[in-house]
């Protein structure tokens, strides 16, 4: 299968290319730890069983999309919703779950201060804004944490995606391989 | 009385009506001598009326300068069905339109349909009585979304070959026609049980003259130029687009106003700002009436039919 270049997967790979700029993080989050939705060998999807080593472990996850087609005479617009999901399996607030949460919240306003310039569809900037919405911290959400007994943190953003809306229309996403 | 909502309104030949309004003033002169007692007496004066419709669509039916007669229907009086006998106000004399106003606006969400406001004023009385039916709508003109762009050509002194403007957010285009009024003491208004005019008294109407002519565009961007595209020296050709290949065009405009720019912080909002540009009837370095200008409406490019300048 050929990779995409549309700019949710831009996104979505600078997401986590931001975090693994982060020593902090790498230091709490192994690799295989990350659930990661990209290509054929998805890191760690979801594993079924679960040992110590496995957590903390962290997702993210596309929750949709809000937008204009046609925000202006020439771009559309795109708020795309993502969230990160963190499994701790632990019961430790503070020296697990918040220094997660710090350090997923620094990069996030990291990734809002510098991926713009460093991100490009069709020559142009198109990240042009990163917003915290909520982080929901839970100690039994089933659906969030898939029964891990521990604190687990459901965090949302948007990302502001403006393309040029010719591009929408006519340009070519598919790398060929 | 019963209270009806505007759901069954219409105007008669026109499409697509979104709203409408009308006022009407008798303009009472106040009287004081010595016969009042210091209270205040009142003559009537001149009656005037004016008034408004929007509707949708990027070609109104009627242009500033233009007369028609109005009919404007309220509701039926049976409350619930179009086409019933209800209530309709009309003229014996004429409406015409002083200003028309088309808004383009893309920013809201999702894409928008292009809208107009259509004011008017009157002349002659105003009644309002009884019909026997109120008018099937007009054919709907079918209204474009805004999805079409927003072309310039400059012709002076850079010359730039036909590109469109990117980001645009909203475009205003405003057409006046600032109308003369003549008062005509020969046409009496008389009372009638039905017209708006009640009482004993008369008064004299107002009549009117197609007069001088102006239009104004207002674009609304987001972006982070300052006089580009449009800039401050040039004359410039613009088109407007109501559909594909459906445009108005406006020759020529200079800008006239550069305001608006919005560096928002707090909001983490986009960078706008707002281009006006002006009508200009000849080109700035050729004053040859050889080159006047023109604004053509959608559907009248290759007539002999526009609302202002040469013919095609």
């Amino acid at each position: 299968m050929a990779k995409s270049n549309d700019p949710f997967s831009i996104v979505y790979n600078a997401i986590w290319d931001q975090l693994h700029s982060d020593s902090e993080y790498e230091y709490f989050i192994k690799d295989l730890n990350e659930v990661r939705h990209v290509g054929y060998d998805v890191t760690s999807p979801r594993k079924t069983a679960i040992s110590d080593a496995d957590l903390p472990e962290i997702e993210l996850l596309s929750l949709g999309l809000l937008g204009n087609l046609k925000a202006s005479s020439s771009q559309t617009d795109f708020f795309t919703r993502f969230a990160f999901v963190l499994v701790t399996g632990s019961f430790d607030y503070t020296n697990i779950l918040t220094p997660l949460q710090w350090i997923l919240l620094r990069n996030l306003i990291n990734f809002r201060d510098e991926a713009p310039p460093n991100y490009l569809w069709e020559n142009e900037q198109f990240i042009k804004g990163v917003t915290f919405r909520q982080d929901d911290d839970l100690l039994s959400n089933t659906l969030v944490n898939r029964g891990i007994a521990g604190w687990s943190l459901l965090l949302q953003f948007d990302v502001h995606i403006i393309v040029s809306t010719i591009s929408l229309k006519t340009q070519n996403i598919l790398l060929t391989t | 009385m019963a209270t009806f909502s505007g759901r069954f309104g219409t105007i008669l030949g026109i499409g697509t009506v979104r709203n409408w309004n009308l006022n009407a003033n008798m303009n009472l002169i106040e009287v004081r001598a010595s016969n009042t007692k210091q209270g205040a007496h009142r003559k009537k004066g001149v009656f005037e009326w004016s008034g408004s419709y929007a509707a949708f669509g990027g070609k109104p039916a009627f242009l500033p300068g233009e007369k028609f007669a109005l009919e404007l229907y309220t509701h039926p009086d049976s409350g619930t069905t179009a086409g019933d006998p209800g209530k309709k106000f009309n003229s014996s004399g004429n409406a015409i339109v002083d200003e028309v106003v088309i808004t383009w606006n893309f920013s809201d969400t999702g894409e928008t349909i292009i809208s107009h406001t259509v004011s008017f004023s009157g002349e002659d009385d105003l009644s309002c009585t009884s019909a026997s039916s109120s008018p099937d709508d007009a054919p709907v003109d079918a209204p474009s979304v805004c999805g079409a762009s927003i072309l310039y050509e400059a012709i002076n002194p850079t010359p730039i070959a036909l590109t469109a403007i990117p980001a645009v957010t909203q475009a205003v285009l405003t057409l006046t026609s600032n109308n003369i009024v003549r008062i005509d003491s020969g046409t009496i208004i008389t009372a009638s049980a039905n017209s708006i005019i009640a009482g004993t008294d008369s008064a004299c109407a107002r009549k009117f003259l197609e007069g001088v002519k102006e239009w104004g565009l207002a674009i609304s961007r987001n972006d982070n130029t300052f006089y580009a595209d449009l800039g401050a020296e040039g004359v410039y050709e613009l088109k407007v687009s109501t559909a594909t290949n459906d445009r108005w065009l406006l020759k020529w405009g200079m800008v006239s106003e550069f305001s608006n720019y919005t560096v928002d912080i707090e909001n983490d909002e986009l960078i706008s700002h707002t281009t006006n540009v002006a009508m200009q009837a000849l080109l700035t370095t050729d004053l040859d009436p050889d080159n006047l200008g023109q604004v053509v409406k959608p559907g009248d490019a290759g007539t002999a039919t526009h609302w202002w300048g040469k013919s095609d």
